[in-house]
């Protein structure tokens, strides 16, 4: 099963217990993880790692890249400007290409991170501050470079309106200031964002010169200011990264380098890549997969004692749901018959069955306290009762002023996938709906779904999310704000609503305090499921990744709940 | 005569009999699924282990009462209707190819056969071409242009449009086996005492072709229709297996072994089924087709 979804990064549990978000500005904290990161015992340098994957990854340009496995991945040789750094299971925010972890005096609505100011590309010209501010500036072109997150954008004050360097050319974006001398970048945001620190984990905060942007295709060969640079890359086939030598492991408290090449392998399908996972033959002793949950052949190894060192069981982040679009599905009873109709136990069963996940009412997990909401979907607890409320939906379908009886449904043609959305079709068709069922390719799904008012735009989305860090403000504006939508593209707000009393109270929830803040989020969350039936959060995954025999260094990531490859290691 | 020749053979017998099965099964199906109160596609979330759901429960894929065959992992889907359902798509695809098949083999090898000449010729080298070709390659690579010049016209995408192309991709390489036997007969026969006698009183090209020759051909159609019909299931079965065929929920031994592959090692009673089923079948038609044959040619050796 497939890891990647439009979800993103997610602070590990490790990170919400002991640092609740405000902690960054601890000064000897940042100063503690400036530090190299330390080696990992029994690490060994030489050889190469394959990664097997099923599909191509969907963006490896930083500015657009959102997709988790991928997020942990591109780390290699993508340096941001904060970065999460996960050590012996205990997940830190640490300053990657900053020196601090940054700065305000104004209770967030100013911030300024202090620049390492010795750090290289990988054809040894200095990164400067120039191109960080560039990295920023050319995330505003998401018409062009679609897919990635949209905080920078939304965060960063732009009183001239800027709208990217390749549509206004030569004009500059004020609110980002580089100091005289080149070591201090200042954010100026339209709004105070406590939790800055975490958002400039994103892609769009790092390093670009400005010379080598070639925009769309740039993501065909980023250039590297990581550990490894990319030798070749043929998209949807192979992707092979050899050590760049222009990186300094002292300047680097994230990364480890020990393989002498990262080589991707894409294109096999699921059981394919468990089965030679598990049998652990030839090439596969020094594989491993952070796309492919090991979901088929599960019984045979989860607990078994061969198994042990190699399985990687966690309970992931991702939350796997539905979007119904309101755009379309403009009828609130058409929704919320929708919503009976989804059978919670038959789409669980179709991915693995509760030792591959647990049932949720909401996208906003338990673990975030101070935003979740322990509501009925449907009017039943969906973790007692799981089974689809064909009854009800029947009944609010009759209610309908404004029938919809044909839906179409978008998924993605990667691991069980299919096979939930045919779970969902069923107990759609059983409530008296007509199904189209939509199937996209697996690295060209999340954009093409989140276009509006085009001709066969989807009615339901099949998608799934994972915090951005451990917090609603990492979940809801992300999910549920409009004000990130644009006419055409509904960014990853892939359920589309605007509705005005929600829009209230995110203007509200943007000038409150963090507590506050986060308990506005988690009711706007619970009115978007419950009062207008426009998202069903359907359970949260629970992982099980495995890596060769030969792999080491493997552990589970805390940033991007994946599998991080970033310690790996080829075992003597 | 042939007739009581088959009726005397015991393998024809069987074969008859299994085909008639599957026949039977096939033209039946939805009598079962009033019998066992569920259709094909009803996912039954009941009869998988809630833990492990790629696990049926119960011995051998989930066997019961209530599920003949078993169910199918993730989904609890029976086995035992999308058996039956899948012998339906099998068999009426594979038969309509096959004559579809006969139909145009008959006539090219007609015409191909009693004019000879230059028309001979053409349709000669065509069919050289075709045989040749890869044609379970060739199929998969134009099932996607056929499926997207039928979109391009407004048909909805889907097995609307994937059965049709099936059929005449099948019966496009299938064609040419009858057309060159029909021809090499023909032309045995267009020179024979009767077919000339007709000649000289004057009988039109068409009364000579279809009252005269066509009616001697019967016998060698037949053994090469029989002897099709399995090389058209295993092909239809195979381009399934291979995506380009019949797509999910539509039931079809092709698509059931692709969905059983990932389960070998888990439920293999799910792959087995529809691969012995395929196995069975296709075995049957052959040795029918074998006595069909020995039947109506007694010289020929076995």
């Amino acid at each position: 099963m497939s890891l990647k979804k439009k979800a993103i990064a997610a602070v590990g549990v490790a990170v919400l217990a002991a640092a609740p978000l405000l902690s960054v500005n601890a000064a000897d904290a940042a100063t503690t993880f400036a530090t190299p990161v330390a080696p990992i015992k029994g690490a060994v340098k030489g050889g190469t790692v394959t990664i097997l994957a099923q599909g191509d990854f969907e963006h490896l340009d930083p500015a657009r890249n959102y997709v988790g496995g991928t997020l942990d991945f591109y780390r290699l040789f993508t340096r941001t400007l904060t970065q999460y750094r996960t050590v012996n299971g205990k997940t830190d925010l640490v300053p990657d290409v900053a020196a601090d972890l940054g700065t305000t005096t104004d209770g967030g609505k100013t911030w300024t991170f202090k620049l390492r100011t010795n750090l290289k590309y990988e054809d040894g010209k200095k990164i400067t501050c120039a191109d960080m501010k560039y990295g920023v500036m050319r995330s505003y072109n998401d018409d062009i470079l679609d897919g990635g997150p949209t905080y920078a954008k939304d965060f960063i004050a732009n009183p001239t309106s800027y709208k990217g360097p390749y549509t206004e050319p030569g004009k500059d974006l004020p609110s980002v200031i580089c100091s005289a001398n080149g070591d201090a970048i200042t954010f100026k945001l339209a709004i105070p964002v406590p939790y800055f620190p975490y958002v400039t984990t994103f892609g769009a905060f790092s390093p670009i010169p400005q010379a080598k942007d070639t925009k769309q295709n740039y993501e065909l060969r980023p250039l590297s200011s990581g550990p490894y640079k990319i030798k070749s890359y043929s998209r949807g086939k192979e992707l092979l990264l050899v050590r760049n030598a222009q990186w300094d492991a002292k300047t680097d408290p994230v990364r480890w380098n020990y393989p002498d090449e990262y080589r991707v392998i894409m294109g096999a399908d699921q059981n394919v890549i468990e089965q030679s996972l598990i049998s652990d033959s030839g090439n596969a002793k020094t594989s491993v997969s952070f796309d492919t949950n090991i979901v088929t052949n599960l019984s045979k190894v989860l607990n078994v004692a061969k198994y042990k060192d190699r399985l990687f069981n966690f309970d992931s982040a991702y939350n796997r749901y539905y979007a119904i679009n309101v755009d379309t599905v403009k009828d609130l009873n058409v929704r919320k018959a929708i919503q009976c109709a989804i059978d919670f136990k038959s789409i669980l069963l179709a991915a693995g069955g509760t030792s591959a996940g647990s049932y949720a009412n909401s996208t906003i997990p338990k673990s975030i306290k101070g935003a979740y909401r322990n509501f009925n979907v449907c009017g039943r607890d969906v973790s007692k009762k799981p089974e689809a409320q064909l009854e009800q939906a029947k009944a609010f379908l009759a209610k309908a002023t404004n029938p919809k009886t044909t839906l179409r449904l978008a998924y993605r043609d990667r691991g069980v996938e299919p096979l939930r959305a045919a779970a969902l079709e069923q107990s759609l068709k059983a409530a008296g709906f007509t199904v189209i069922m939509d199937k996209y390719p697996s690295s060209d799904f999340y954009a093409p779904a989140a276009k509006r008012g085009v001709a066969n735009e989807p009615d339901i989305i099949q998608t799934s999310w994972a915090f951005d860090w451990a917090a609603a403000s990492g979940i809801v504006y992300a999910l549920f704000d409009a004000r990130t939508m644009s006419p055409e593209d509904a960014k990853s707000n892939q359920s589309r609503g605007e509705f005005a009393d929600l829009q209230a109270l995110f203007e509200k929830a943007d000038k409150s305090a963090t507590a506050a803040q986060e308990k506005i989020l988690g009711d706007i969350e619970q009115s978007l499921i419950v009062d207008k039936a426009a998202h069903v959060s359907v359970y949260f995954e629970t992982s099980h990744f495995m890596a060769g025999s030969k792999v080491g260094g493997i552990q589970v990531d805390g940033g991007y709940s994946s599998l991080s490859v970033l310690g790996a290691y080829i075992k003597k | 005569m042939a007739w009581d020749r088959i009726k005397k053979d015991r393998t024809a017998k069987i074969s008859a009999f299994t085909i008639g099965l599957f026949v039977t099964l096939a033209l039946t199906a939805p009598v079962f699924t009033w019998i066992l109160h569920t259709s094909p596609d009803q996912f039954h979330p009941e009869t998988l282990d809630p833990v492990f759901g790629t696990n049926p429960l119960g011995k051998f894929g989930g066997i019961s009462t209530e599920h003949w065959f078993g169910v199918e992992p993730r989904t609890g889907r029976d086995v035992f209707l999308r058996f039956a359902y899948g012998a339906r798509t099998s068999l009426s695809i594979a038969l309509s190819a096959t004559a579809l098949a006969t139909f145009i083999g008959v006539l090219v090898g007609l015409i191909s056969g009693f004019y000879g000449g230059k028309v001979d010729l053409v349709l000669s080298r065509t069919m050289e071409i075709i045989l040749a070709f890869p044609s379970i390659l060739f199929a998969l690579a134009v099932t996607p242009v056929f499926e997207n010049m039928l979109e391009g016209w407004g048909v909805p995408t889907g097995n609307t449009t994937r059965i049709p192309v099936m059929i005449i991709v099948l019966s496009m390489f299938g064609w040419p086996y009858i057309a060159r036997i029909v021809r090499g007969q023909v032309i045995s026969i267009r020179e024979k005492e009767f077919v000339e006698a007709a000649r000289s009183i004057g009988a039109t090209r068409t009364h000579l072709v279809f009252k005269e020759i066509l009616p001697n051909l019967w016998a060698p159609i037949l053994v090469t229709v029989a002897l099709n019909i399995p090389t058209m299931i295993t092909a239809e079965a195979a381009l399934t297996f291979l995506g380009a065929g019949v797509i999910d929920p539509t039931s079809d031994w092709g698509a059931m072994l692709l969905a059983s592959v990932p389960f070998y090692s888990v439920d293999p009673t799910y792959t087995f089924i529809p691969g012995f089923g395929l196995f069975l079948l296709v075995l049957a038609f052959n040795l029918l087709g074998d006595s069909v044959r020995d039947a109506l040619d007694p010289r020929s050796s076995r």
